[in-house]
């Protein structure tokens, strides 16, 4: 009887795993597609695209993939008897420490069977050396802990140094179990997929820093490299973190030319001249919900400009070391390669920052504040403020601090501000353009605001600003227009900082002479 | 409330705890498996817009299009062609006009003469742009403009034409380019409405061509996106005041209570448009407050009226209209929409156009110059046209004193500034007599896709589901005009 129970218990489990194993057998292939397949907007398309390489078996890897199901069993047992055992510390649940024995010697023998499939799964490859040695040398030590663990509790009351070194032996365990649990997410989610939505609060206290990574521009398109300076960027932003050395996802090994032409375990990911067998390419037309879709749900996407560069790289060839303008470049191509230059490339654009932490938008929006993002692919954030012009004071500046990196539009017009309540201002290092017209600021603002360098536009009309304040803005590359209409700035004020500033647009007022005679107001 | 029933709603045991949380836990878990997207959202605002984000970072934060109903003649105005001037009386020859067909004003002529301007054109500005006389003011500001040449348009009637122009469908019945936008992207001001319409009527025309409020509603789009139109006089938005009698607290206890009527109602039926109706009365409440404010132009200096035009001191003409199309701008309004009738000349073009530049040049160069000084040209698009442009023929007897021309869907000039568009740029290309579009055409849709794009918008991807399928402002069409974009 109790062995029939046994053979059922273990049919329930195995139908899903036959389930998972047998899936890919049910993808179709697909090899006629419509040329022009990548006009389609890809959330909408729903065509299967990818062609599949059937693998062959390979019993060690069949087993080696039940390893992510097999390693929750030691975690949870594991830290279950170490919750047992303290809870068995207390009077009302001392009965409990009879189980302890057992779920320790359960842990141990399932931590066994976990490594075993571990080190099966790791034959495939793909996981970075550096990780991989840490989570199997942690895994081994949980199981070794544990099975001292075991032998001290079955010894446990022949004396009080044994006890000692138990709940030593105990303790170590259970953290070992969590390093070597964090770095197998590591190696399965990626290195920063813990810290990613992290609130900045927190991430302050840990003392983790987010990447802010600067997309490399071309310098000069007419010597620019197809593959350098143009594909291998793109790869390298949006596909790198998971097909790099430390973590080859499919096997597919995206950091250089040679390994991407070679593909991965489901073949060549790049065929030259042909989109439709492309599977790189293919891929990242599939809609949204599907497993196959690159880059997954929850990653950053490529943009419409980057796919459609990919696919005229491949219908050119594919080619390793040629110029762009070697090869046949259509207007939309053109224009998509334009924008990757310098010249054309937008601060904003260029500079990628870590997402605002969306409980403190929240707890910051609608209270007078509309606190919102300028685009949607982009973490900036604009912000305006929709309470009384009265009530704008330093408070509600300094709310705004946590976001100082991400705030990079602040509409402050018609506020009833002073210089004082704009002090905080100089840590928004990454605003662009502020509005600062009809309030009553002086020039000891322009000196609050001269640390930040990537100002583009400056509104001032209607203020108290002097000649003396626009030394401030001296050094301010990046300014291209300036607001100074109604101001106390002369056309010799002007005229200096325009030395200084040869490309930045001033605007005193529709044709200066002509408005200060109208004498305003 | 007593003791007793305080008491009594506290009376919770652990049991009812548990079986209440349970049910509603299994219910969120059900709701959250149907509706995923609504269920933890935390859009509470009706004024929000539909999208998170713009598709990308808006070059404009808003439009003010300065629709000239009726069609202006560009060739009397932008489209200057010598070759017109010259051949001023000769026929059209029948390889210029193809197989096109004709208005059933035109269609029975004998002759199509073509008529040649009769105003002087000079080159203007540092882009040497071709104004016509008659706009002497506009002349003034070519440098920031960005002339549109090859405008086209499918429909050669008015009205089929201006709802096509606003709608992107020359069928009635669509949502309006404003209310698109104030769907996708919300209010940036919450006292008022994100899309505003002003009309002003041709200076002592009796006749004009009618304008319908449909051009400015919101279709299937909840409701409080429609366009509200703002009116000359006392009471500039309709049925905003309070009624003789009821004061400012009698009004709020009103509108409270009927907001919970109306929440109770929204509860028991889920209709959108009842969340869009309490919203509406809320709108209308703060607009007590901010539309007095706004309209009230007497805060401006002399020198404003000096600027715009004394005609700006009249309250419901298009220089008092532009005045408050700023007034409005300042104050973050989204879509700022005037009309102003009366461009309609099949015929008398010597002494009726004149007469509509005058209306409109002054005070439109005015607002360009206005808001550029105030800093807000840069994030503003400023638009301004027709519904279609007019023949290169002479409709009725074409005489030493007078001409007319008819309506000429082909190719029209519109300008833009501000907001993204390159400035001091012409666009386009027409043939010699103005007829054909030789260079780089850009159709109605192209506009709409263009003007959505610069607010940050991907024209292909605002939709709105209604009857089985999704809706956008260009229908199955459209391409953004790269080449006029800064």
């Amino acid at each position: 009887m109790k062995r029939i129970t046994f053979i059922c218990v273990w049919l329930l489990y195995l139908i899903p795993v036959a389930a998972t194993a047998t899936l890919p057998s049910e993808y179709s292939f697909v090899t006629d597609i419509e040329p022009d397949a990548f006009e389609i907007d890809t959330d909408a398309s729903d065509n299967s695209m990818v062609d599949l390489v059937d693998d062959e078996a390979n019993l060690v890897l069949f087993v080696g993939r039940l390893h992510p199901l097999l390693v929750h069993l030691p975690i949870g047992v594991l830290l279950f008897a170490f919750i047992l055992e303290c809870a068995a510390l207390f009077k009302r649940f001392e009965q409990l420490k009879h189980a302890v024995p057992f779920a320790l010697l359960l842990g141990s023998l399932s931590a066994v069977a976990a490594g075993v499939t571990g080190y099966m799964l790791s034959t495939a490859g793909g996981y970075g050396e550096d990780l991989l040695t840490r989570h199997k040398w942690l895994g081994i030590s949980v199981t070794v802990l544990a099975f001292i663990a075991f032998l001290l509790r079955v010894k446990f009351f022949t004396t009080p140094l044994l006890k000692r070194l138990y709940a030593g032996v105990l303790l170590l365990m259970a953290g070992a179990i969590l390093a070597a649990g964090h770095y197998g997410g590591s190696l399965t989610h990626g290195s920063d997929y813990l810290f990613r939505y992290m609130p900045e609060s927190l991430r302050a206290v840990i003392g983790y820093q987010m990447e802010e990574i600067e997309i490399a521009l071309i310098r000069n398109l007419d010597s620019a490299m197809v593959y350098q300076h143009v594909i291998g960027p793109i790869l390298e932003m949006r596909c790198q973190s998971c097909h790099n050395p430390d973590r080859t996802e499919g096997e597919l090994l995206l950091t250089s030319y040679d390994r991407l032409m070679k593909g991965g375990e489901s073949g060549p990911a790049i065929m030259a001249h042909h989109i439709e067998q492309s599977e790189l390419y293919q891929r990242l037309l599939l809609p949204a919900s599907d497993d196959r879709r690159m880059p997954p749900e929850g990653r950053r996407q490529l943009t419409r400009d980057q796919i459609n560069l990919i696919a005229w790289w491949i219908e050119q060839g594919a080619p390793s070391s040629r110029r762009v303008n070697d090869l046949e470049i259509p207007d939309d191509i053109a224009e998509a390669l334009f924008k990757l230059t310098e010249e054309s490339q937008s601060f904003l654009v260029r500079t990628e920052v870590p997402p605002a932490d969306p409980a403190l938008l929240e707890r910051l929006n609608g209270k007078g504040i509309s606190i919102t993002p300028i685009a949607e692919d982009l973490h900036f954030l604009q912000v305006r403020f929709t309470l009384s012009t009265d009530s704008i004071g330093r408070k509600e500046i300094e709310t705004l601090l946590p976001l100082s990196r991400q705030v990079t539009w602040i509409n402050l017009a018609r506020a009833n501000v002073t210089d004082k309540d704009l002090v905080p201002l100089s840590e928004f290092r990454n605003l662009t353009r502020l509005n600062l017209q009809l309030t009553g600021i002086t020039d000891s603002t322009l000196a609050t605001l001269s640390s930040l360098e990537n100002l583009e536009y400056l509104n001032l009309y209607g203020t108290f600003i002097s000649d003396n304040g626009l030394q401030y803005l001296e050094n301010m590359s990046n300014l291209t227009s300036l607001y100074l209409w109604q101001t106390d700035v002369s056309e010799e004020g002007v005229h200096q900082l325009k030395v200084q500033l040869p490309n930045l647009y001033v605007d005193s007022g529709w044709r200066y002479e002509e408005v200060t005679a109208f004498e305003p107001d | 409330m007593s003791e007793e029933i305080h008491k009594c709603n506290c009376n919770m045991n652990r049991r009812h705890f548990l079986a209440k949380t349970s049910l509603g836990i299994g219910a969120m878990g059900l709701a959250s498996l149907l509706r995923p997207n609504l269920i933890f959202s935390n859009k509470k605002d009706p004024f929000e817009g539909a999208l998170k984000a713009p598709h990308f970072i808006p070059k404009a934060k808003r439009v003010i299009f300065l629709f000239q109903s009726g069609g202006p003649s560009q060739h009397d105005l932008f489209d200057y062609k010598p070759k017109m001037v010259e051949m001023n009386g000769e026929e059209l020859p029948p390889s210029v006009r193809g197989d096109q067909r004709v208005t059933g004003m035109t269609a029975n002529q004998h002759s199509f003469p073509i008529a040649g301007p009769r105003f002087k054109f000079k080159r203007h500005g540092k882009s040497g742009m071709w104004v016509s006389d008659l706009l002497p003011h506009t002349s003034d500001i070519t440098d920031e403009l960005c002339m549109i040449k090859s405008v086209h348009t499918s429909e050669i009637n008015h009205d089929p034409a201006i709802t096509f122009f606003q709608t992107g469908s020359p069928q009635a019945g669509l949502p309006s380019m404003g209310s698109w936008i104030s769907y996708g992207l919300g209010s940036d001001n919450e006292n008022l409405p994100a899309f505003s319409v002003l009309i002003s009527r041709g200076n002592g025309l009796v006749m004009n061509q009618p304008l319908y409020s449909r051009l400015w509603g919101s279709g299937m789009l909840p409701s409080l996106h429609q366009g509200v139109q703002y009116r000359s006089g006392s009471d500039p938005v309709l049925n905003l005041k309070d009624p003789a009698g009821v004061d400012k607290m009698s009004r709020r206890n009103m509108l409270s209570s009927l907001k919970d009527l109306n929440k109770y109602h929204l509860s028991e039926y889920g209709d959108p448009e009842i969340t869009s109706r309490i919203a509406q009365y809320e709108m209308a409440y703060r607009m007590q407050t901010s539309v007095p404010e706004t309209m009230n132009v007497f805060d401006e200096p002399d020198w404003v009226f000096d600027m715009y035009g004394e005609d700006a001191r009249q309250p419901g003409t298009y220089a008092a209209n532009c005045l408050l199309a700023r007034r409005l701008a300042e104050r973050d309004v989204k879509f700022i929409q005037l009309y102003h009738m009366g461009w309609d000349h099949h015929g008398g073009i010597p002494r009726a156009l004149p007469a509509r530049c005058k209306d409109v040049d002054q005070a439109s160069a005015a607002l360009v110059k206005d808001l550029k000084q105030r800093g807000l040209l840069d994030e503003t698009l400023v638009i301004w046209g027709g519904e279609f442009g007019r023949t290169a023929y002479c409709q009725g007897p074409l005489t030493e004193k007078t001409y007319g021309r008819d309506h000429h869907p082909r190719c029209f000039t519109m300008w833009m500034a501000g907001g993204g568009v390159k400035r001091g740029f012409t666009y386009g290309e027409t043939d010699d007599l103005g007829y054909n579009i030789v260079k780089d055409p850009v159709h109605i849709h192209d506009i709409q896709a263009t003007i959505l794009h610069l607010m940050g918008i991907d024209h292909k991807r605002l939709t709105y589901q209604t009857q089985g399928r999704r809706f956008r402002l260009t229908d199955v069409h459209g391409e953004v005009a790269h080449n006029i974009l800064a």
